[in-house]
Formats: structure tokens, C-alpha cells, sequence
């Protein structure tokens, strides 16, 4: 969870980058000057003697406080503030590790009395028909709408024609579904919910992953889709644990993430890496996405759609249904309106508009040997 | 033919300063930090775009220096071939 420092680092990156250029504009100066202070009017022609004038005085001036000397000043003052601003910024982050790390002790400590914990728990996977046919994906909105019917623990992989003979693949991680403290046979409960978002490895990630084997090996087995394209979606505590396998280097050393879509989720904090394509749709007025106290990282390969004003207070704005609505007028909207998501969108070739060539469904159990009582 | 080279060389550090400048310009103008909010961050970037100015500024004056530069360049190299032509003709 390293992630939670990118922030400061950011700032400061950024104030390291004026105070070198202010630097180079300080030698840029010195250099007109020295070449100045080497020249000489040319002869005694009158025309000749102004012009020199004009270019020693004008010269003098440019490269002193009135130019290229004030103007770094300037950019030092800028590197200052960030500079201020990042050590601020540090000090948010350390109270949110702080924070993350208590959640996690705290966790731990409701473990030892049978309160969110996955100890001696395995995982299982039962492969159950798909609830209905999936139509070829045209956009986003539809990405986020497969989250739809994930009721008792089902994933949902969707295998689709990347158009160049192979297979791309499009994983839905659905929600938290139970809210119990205390860890059910569904792990796509509050127990994942606070593993995953102070960063441990969940039972309800390894479902996600053995779905996929799963239907890899429905369809001509794991060695021929190794390269294939995948697309973890996912909503919520669904988005939480996909942006944890997109941040999980085993995981994508043998499936070849391309892409991470999530809605309503806390995923500021997971260091996924700029190879995976991320968009991330949050309500402002919807708590959740702010829960993990860490803005997304900005930057071209992750983008942060906020949609709406207001604080972020009204629970109702959280749901499936409303994030599907969300990307709909997005998707609606006059080209160029949504800043990026076009680029988005154009990235995701594989997995838009392609004909559907199998939907796979598994129901992802937390099963005991020894039950805890 | 001193009298030249060092036009010549003051030329050359006006337009690598320019060069500089507008990069440094245009540099500013990308969007940088977009995730920062509040009034610290209002501040700063009512403050890039001063100093954008500033530079833009900057870079017009440089740009003036070096033609009058080039004008003084093109009067010592007339006068240093009539010194050439003086020299011979004696």
C-alpha cells in the first residue's frame, strides 16, 4: 500500500522540476552576460553606436531581476509552495497509513474472536449456469451493468473475439453482499472489505482468480489464453478486489491485465501499474470511493471520472444501478464532452463490440475443515 | 574578425536562451497536478500563470535582443570586408 505517499511524492517531483528550471534559467542569464561583456560596439558609425546602445542596455536588462534573473526568482517561489504543500500532503498520508494500519490491527485483533477473519479458510469455486445471455459490450455502461444479478457469491467471465483470432476476457467482481463481521461461506463480505482495502490477500481474490482458470480451462485450457486480454470490473468492494489483483504482480504474471474498470470503490491506494488501462467512476456525493482517504493517482493511463457536486453523504448515490445510469450519459454525451473516456474506450478495442463467444458463472465459497463457532 | 565571432557567439547564447525559455513556458503550460485542490492549489495556479506570462514576456524581449543582435552581426561583418578591401588596396 505504498501508494498512499503519491501524493507528496507528486508535489515534490513536481517542485524539484521548477527549482531545476529556475536553475537552468539562472545559467542561460549568465551565459548571455558573459557573451555580452565580450562584445564591443563596431566601429564609430553613429546608426552602429545606437544599436549597440540599444542592444547593451536592452541585454543587461533581460538577463537582471527585470528578466531572466526574476523570472527564476518566480519559479523558485512556485518550488517553494509545492514544496510546503508536499510536506502538508506527507502528513495527511502518514495519518492515513496510521490510520489503514489500525484498521488492520484492529481487524486482526476481531480475528482471534471470530470477527473478520479468514484463518484456516480455503476457497472453492462451483461453476453454476450463467443467470442470461450477454450481448456484445458496446461501452462502458455495459461493462459496469455485467455487475447486475451477482447475487450469492457468482463471478461473472465473459470470453469475447478480440477480432484477431484469439480470445479477450472480461472478469465482473461483484460487491459486498453480506455484512455480517463475522465470515460467512460468501466471501464477498465486510471481512474482504476491510482485508483487501488495508491490503491483504483475500479469500474472495482467489475465487476471482480461480473463476477465470476456470473458464480458461472451458475453453481449450490455461496455456492458450495465458496472453489473452483480461478486464476486471468490478463495483464496489467488487472494484477493491479487482484493482487488488490488477496491483498483485503474481496475479498479472499469469493473466496479462490490460484494463481495470471500477465504480464507487477506494482504489486510490493500490500501486497499479501504468501498463493497466483504469477508469474509475465515482459519485461525488457517494462515501465509499473517499473511504480509503487516497485520491487516485493522476496520471494518462488512470482515468478518474467525478461525476456530480456536493459532499459526499447520501449512501443511495452508491448503488449498481446509478453508476450504470452514470456511464450511460457519459457515454451519451456529445464526443469530447467526457474528457478521456473516448481514449478510454478506444483502448478497450478487444473488448468492445465484440461478438460474445462464451459467458462463464462460478459461485465463490469460504469453506472451513473446522468451522469457527 | 574578434569583433564578429563574439556577435556571432552573443547571437547564439539570445536564441539558446529563447529556446530555453519557451520551453520552460510551454513546460508550465501542461496540465500538471489536476488532482490538487483547495485554496493552496488556486493559489499556485493563479501563480503559473503569472510566471507563464512572465516568461512569455521574457521570451518576446529575447526575441527583440536577437534581431537587434543580428543587425549589429551584419554591420561588423560589412565593416570587418571593407577592412579586408582597405588592407588589400594598401
Amino acid at each position: 500500500m505504498t501508494r498512499v505517499r503519491v501524493r507528496s511524492e507528486a508535489l515534490r517531483a513536481a517542485s524539484a522540476r521548477l527549482g531545476e528550471a529556475a536553475d537552468e534559467l539562472r545559467q542561460v542569464a549568465a551565459a548571455v552576460r558573459a557573451a555580452l561583456a565580450r562584445c564591443r560596439s563596431p566601429g564609430l558609425d553613429p546608426t552602429a553606436l545606437v544599436a549597440w546602445w540599444r542592444v547593451e542596455t536592452d541585454g543587461v536588462r533581460i538577463v537582471g531581476p527585470a528578466g531572466l534573473w526574476g523570472v527564476a526568482l518566480g519559479l523558485d517561489a512556485l518550488a517553494t509552495r509545492l514544496s510546503v504543500a508536499a510536506r502538508a500532503y506527507a502528513q495527511v498520508e502518514d495519518a492515513v497509513a496510521a490510520t489503514m494500519a489500525g484498521v488492520r490491527v484492529g481487524a486482526d485483533l476481531g480475528a482471534c474472536c471470530g470477527y473478520l477473519g479468514e484463518g484456516g479458510a480455503a476457497v472453492s469455486v462451483r461453476p453454476v449456469p450463467a443467470v442470461g445471455a450477454v450481448s456484445p459490450l458496446t461501452g462502458p455502461a455495459d461493462l459496469v451493468a455485467l455487475g447486475d444479478g451477482l447475487d450469492g457469491g457468482r463471478v461473472r467471465v465473459v470470453e469475447l473475439d478480440d477480432g484477431a483470432g484469439g480470445s479477450a476476457w472480461v472478469v465482473a467482481v461483484p460487491g459486498t453482499q453480506e455484512w455480517s463481521p463475522r465470515s460467512g461461506p460468501n466471501p464477498f463480505d465486510l471481512t474482504s472489505d476491510v482485508r483487501a482495502v488495508t491490503g491483504d490477500a483475500t479469500l474472495a481474490a482467489a475465487g476471482v482468480t480461480a473463476a477465470l482458470e476456470r473458464a480458461w480451462a472451458a475453453s481449450g485450457g490455461p496455456g492458450r489464453h495465458r496472453s489473452d486480454p483480461v478486464l476486471l470490473v468490478g463495483h464496489s468492494q467488487g472494484g477493491i478486489l479487482a484493482a487488488a489483483l490488477a496491483a498483485d504482480p503474481g496475479f498479472r504474471a499469469g493473466h496479462r491485465v490490460t484494463h481495470l474498470l471500477t465504480t464507487g470503490s477506494p482504489v486510490g491506494a493500490f500501486p497499479v501499474p501504468a501498463s493497466v488501462r483504469v477508469l474509475s467512476v465515482e459519485h461525488a456525493d457517494d462515501p465509499v470511493p473517499t473511504l480509503d482517504l487516497t485520491p487516485n493517482p493522476a496520471r494518462s493511463s488512470w482515468l478518474t471520472l467525478r461525476v456530480g457536486a456536493g459532499p459526499p453523504v447520501d449512501v443511495g448515490r452508491h448503488a449498481l444501478a446509478g453508476y450504470v445510469t452514470t456511464m450511460r450519459a457519459a457515454e451519451g454525451a456529445p464526443r469530447g464532452t467526457v474528457s478521456g473516456l473516448g481514449a478510454w474506450e478506444a483502448s478497450a478495442g478487444p473488448f468492445l463490440h465484440r461478438p460474445v463467444r462464451s459467458v462463464h458463472e462460478v459461485v465463490v465459497e469460504r469453506g472451513w475443515q473446522n468451522p469457527p463457532t | 574578425m574578434d569583433e564578429v565571432s563574439d556577435f556571432e557567439g552573443l547571437l547564439a547564447q539570445v536564441r539558446g536562451a529563447r529556446a530555453v525559455v519557451e520551453a520552460h513556458r510551454a513546460a508550465l503550460g501542461r496540465p500538471a497536478l489536476v488532482w490538487w485542490e483547495g485554496v493552496a492549489a488556486d493559489r499556485y495556479r493563479a501563480l503559473v500563470d503569472e510566471r507563464r506570462a512572465a516568461l512569455a514576456r521574457v521570451g518576446d524581449e529575447l526575441g527583440w535582443l536577437e534581431e537587434a543582435v543580428a543587425g549589429l552581426l551584419l554591420i561588423a561583418r560589412q565593416e570587418a570586408e571593407v577592412g579586408r578591401v582597405v588592407g588589400r588596396a594598401s
